[in-house]
């Protein structure tokens, strides 16, 4: 897992005078799983879709490592984005042609009974995902983009969804980019966490060492500045906070009760909370 | 993807050819469009139809995308973006093509009279709006938006280049005429006018299309806004500069026009320019017409009048007053003849109605003989309702007298070898003389004819004309000043000269009006000019000799009047003109001039 696949460098994007993207960076390696989190509108989708190659930056560069094609890059857009008059055949072969797919893999197709005549705009939200999943898995890509539809799927087909994805890793190496508000629908997945606000990365952590490394305080009264604060929340009769990053010498300093939190405790706290500048830390 | 792309096209144009095909039966059965055969309303429907086929395949390349929400998916693919719209534009192209090809055909095999409007402008209209449309296909998912822009954008390029001409005529002082503007939408005539505006528009289309392959090359989705920024960041410098570099193209391909000269045999020399009018040459002076005129060649040349017919009009220039008129001017469904000819104070021609059936045969209806008074400006016309006529191109008048009073006009139509001669009257009477087997004559008051042995004297007397007289012309020459003669007054002339066909090269002979002998005594390659009452001239042209000659026939002889060694006659711009006052000769931009009687050179300080 030490090759790297993919480096992004001081990506910028606007889009009329709204900054999208604001010196984005980011290296993956290969065979990686990352989830990316935020608030709606902090450019997660934006980044992931430069990757896709469907949105060019205005500044920056993207390179990916010289042994990774075009074709090996699957993207899953969150508009489940496909040419909706074709038929569930037409789509396959379609696909398949494009990406020169010799052997395409109907398991997912016959698991969801799908008609080969149906036409792709009247399968339903679910249907429609795994079968762009299908299409997706058939190219075998080095580099999975998956943009926020796990939540538009049902319990089955998410634990079928995230199997797949999870057997492509273990056979192929391939590096999974997932954008997703919600940690516990795929918990079993990311290996590195990325909090995104405002077309800036302001976390990048293993999910193993996140844990030790980002802490909740619960106070009446204000924090010391002093403690590095990556963003609070005010509720009605008290303060949370959470401190990143968390090392000992902060508890003897500052002698607070420093708690374990879950992601998605971390995730949903950030995005009602407020973000507290780097520049404090 | 390629096969997408096509599969995608053929749908489209299905429908298309579905509608239009059977939309033109639909208007006939329902009798929205009453008593019309299928094709007089199919071709029509077919050229408007197929200007839409144009926007719509050029608009169209991403509308099947947006309407299926499959954007993201198409640019996802691993293919770069100028692949992408290589893949789209070909197959679009193919069948824009094809149409073209289809509608081309249609047009030669009978729909030229039928469709809207002329080949060369739809031809234009047609693909500058494809291209266009295709150009604009990324700024904006609306079909509307792009229709009215496509629209407006290609009337922006034809506004561009009517300022062009606009400017470079009034830089240059070229009066500027509203048949430009004609010119620029239907393409007819002015030969060179539709190469030029073809080649100024292709420089228009550049920053359409080129804008297009640079903006689409980091084409996404985000907000059209985005790239249509990006697109007129590079669009509006090229049009700029398409638009200097157009200007300066015109205005170096735009000269001032054809020039034409005629020297009068008062040795004036006329100088005509298609843009810029005439002017009058003499001695050290130089005047110019008043007026918008043009002379191509004068018919006529009488005194100090000279005639010109300039399209549908007939033009008389005062040589000695420097001034220009319009005579006449003919109705504008009318057509007049390429011959006109004077007697007395009067101007006649030949004015018909041209029509064309659908097998591309031309026939002329309402012929009439048209007389114009010069002194009481009156115009006088006798309808020709004869058969023969209605058929012939080009029915020369070849004699006009009077009996007891009463005038009549001498007509000579029909086909080569069979020509039959007519005499008109004021009421209308026509009376079939009878036939001749070349080109007749009237001379002298007498009607020269030819059978394939002889020549026939007739002369009039008592309503008929009467034989007076046949001339053995075993040999066959042919006195045939009728189709050179442009002034019917009868003065008396004592000789005619004519020529026959010889093994090597054509023979002149004599004709004497006094005692009727004909006497051989030349032979030469040449074209015979001859100038009211008595002058012949031959011109031997340099295609059969290494220089143009110029002879002088008289009293029986021809006489070398001067041989123009120096004229290059391979050079296709050059020119030499025989005129009453003697040669005119332009090669390129120098002009020189010979006067008569022995073509030594004049010059004229201001030309």
């Amino acid at each position: 897992m030490t090759e790297k696949i993919v480096k992004v460098e001081n990506l910028k994007l606007n889009i009329g005078r709204k900054k999208i993207l604001d010196n984005t960076s980011l290296e993956l390696q290969k065979g990686e799983s990352v989830v990316i989190a935020g608030r709606n509108g902090s450019g997660k989708t934006t980044f992931l879709k430069c990757l896709a190659n469907v949105i060019f930056p205005d500044e920056g560069s993207i390179k990916f490592s010289g042994e990774v094609p075009l074709e090996k890059i699957g993207y899953i857009s969150d508009q489940l984005s496909l040419f909706e008059n074709y038929t569930v055949k037409q789509g396959i072969n379609f696909h398949a042609s494009v990406f020169h797919i010799e052997d395409f893999d109907y398991s997912l197709i016959k698991e969801l009974n799908l008609d080969l005549n149906q036409k792709i705009k009247n399968l339903s939200a679910g249907e429609r995902t795994l079968f762009h999943l299908s299409l997706i898995l058939a190219q075998k890509p080095e580099i999975l983009l998956i943009d926020e539809i796990i939540h538009v799927i049902d319990p089955y087909l998410r634990e079928k969804f995230l199997e797949a994805v999870i057997d492509l890793m273990d056979r192929c190496q391939t590096t999974v980019v997932m954008v997703n508000h919600t940690f516990s629908e795929i918990e079993k997945i990311p290996e590195r966490v990325l909090v995104m606000e405002k077309g800036q990365f302001i976390l990048d952590e293993k999910s193993e060492t996140l844990g030790e490394k980002l802490k909740k305080v619960v106070s009446e009264t204000e924090m010391s500045e002093e403690v590095p604060c990556i963003f609070k929340r005010e509720l009605s009769y008290f303060r949370e906070y959470f401190v990143y990053p968390f090392n000992e010498q902060l508890r003897k300093k500052f002698p607070h009760d420093y708690k374990n939190t879950g992601l998605n405790e971390i995730i949903k706290a950030f995005i009602g909370g407020q973000y507290v500048k780097k520049g404090n830390q | 993807m390629l096969k997408k792309e096509i599969n995608d096209v053929l749908k489209q144009i299905v429908f298309f050819t579905a509608a239009v095909l059977l939309l033109p039966a639909l208007l006939i059965i329902t009798k929205i469009i009453p008593h019309q055969s299928y094709f007089s309303v199919f071709f029509p429907l077919f050229q408007f139809g197929l200007i839409f086929l144009a926007f719509f395949m050029g608009s169209s390349l991403f509308s099947l995308e947006h309407g299926q929400r499959g954007m993201e998916y198409l640019l996802s693919l691993p293919y770069s973006r100028l692949k992408l719209i290589g893949f789209k534009i070909l197959p679009r192209l193919i069948a824009v093509m094809i149409f073209f090809v289809a509608f081309w055909i249609l047009y030669n095999t009978g729909g030229e009279y039928l469709v809207a409007f002329p080949f060369a402008a739809f031809a234009a209209i047609y693909f500058f709006l494809f291209f266009i449309s295709l150009s604009l296909s990324a700024n904006s998912e609306n079909f509307l938006v792009l229709f009215v822009a496509s629209f407006f954008s290609l009337f922006i390029c034809y506004g561009l280049l009517f300022l062009i001409l606009w400017l470079v005529m009034l830089i240059k002082g070229i009066p500027f005429s509203p048949l430009f503007l004609r010119y620029l939408f239907t393409w007819e005539h002015a030969s060179y006018l539709p190469a030029l505006i073809l080649l100024v528009g292709s420089v228009f289309l550049l920053p359409f299309l080129i804008s297009f392959v640079l903006s689409f090359k980091k084409f996404d989705i985000r907000p059209a806004k985005v790239y249509n920024k990006r697109y007129f960041k590079y669009f509006t410098p090229m049009l700029t500069l398409g638009f200097i570099i157009s200007f300066l193209f015109v205005y170096w391909s735009t000269g001032t026009g054809y020039r034409q000269y005629y020297l009068t045999q008062d040795h004036k020399l006329i100088e005509s320019r298609s843009y810029s009018g005439i002017k009058i040459y003499e001695d050290n002076k130089v005047h110019k017409v008043e007026g918008d005129f043009y002379f191509w060649l004068p018919f006529l040349e009488d005194n100090e009048y000279l005639y010109e017919r300039s399209y549908n009009n007939i033009i008389r220039l005062n040589t000695a007053d420097y001034a220009a008129e319009l005579l006449y001017e003919a109705p504008s469904e009318r057509d007049i003849t390429w011959q006109f000819w004077k007697y007395d104070q009067t101007i006649a021609f030949l004015e018909r109605t041209e029509k064309r059936e659908i097998n591309r045969k031309r026939y002329f209806s309402d012929n009439q003989l048209v007389l114009i008074d010069e002194a009481l400006k009156e115009v006088t016309r006798i309808p020709l309702e004869y058969q023969l006529l209605e058929k012939s191109y080009a029915p020369t008048l070849i004699g006009t007298d009077k009996i007891d009073g009463e005038r009549f006009w001498l007509i000579c139509t029909g086909k080569y070898r069979k020509n039959q001669i007519l005499r008109i009257w004021k009421d209308g009477r026509i009376e079939n003389i009878g036939e001749s087997h070349k080109a007749p004559s009237y001379v002298n008051q007498m009607l020269i004819s030819y059978t394939e042995e002889e020549i026939i004297i007739s002369k009039e007397r008592k309503g008929q004309f009467e034989i007076i007289r046949k001339i053995p012309n075993s040999k066959g020459f042919q006195f045939g000043i009728g189709y050179l003669r442009k002034n019917l007054n009868n003065v008396p002339l004592k000789e005619l000269y004519g020529w026959r066909r010889g093994p090597k090269s054509p023979k002149y002979a004599r004709l004497s009006l006094e005692n009727f002998e004909i006497e051989e005594f030349g032979e030469t390659k040449g074209y015979l000019q001859f100038f009211y009452p008595d002058k012949y001239y031959l011109v031997e042209t340099a295609h059969v000799a290494s220089a143009v000659k110029v002879y002088e026939f008289k009293e029986g002889k021809i006489k070398l009047l001067r041989t123009f060694s120096d004229f290059d006659t391979t050079e296709i711009r050059n020119r030499f003109r025989l005129c009453k006052g003697g040669v005119v000769i332009r090669e390129g931009k120098k002009v020189k001039v010979y006067a008569f009687p022995d073509l030594k050179e004049i010059k004229f300080k201001k030309l």
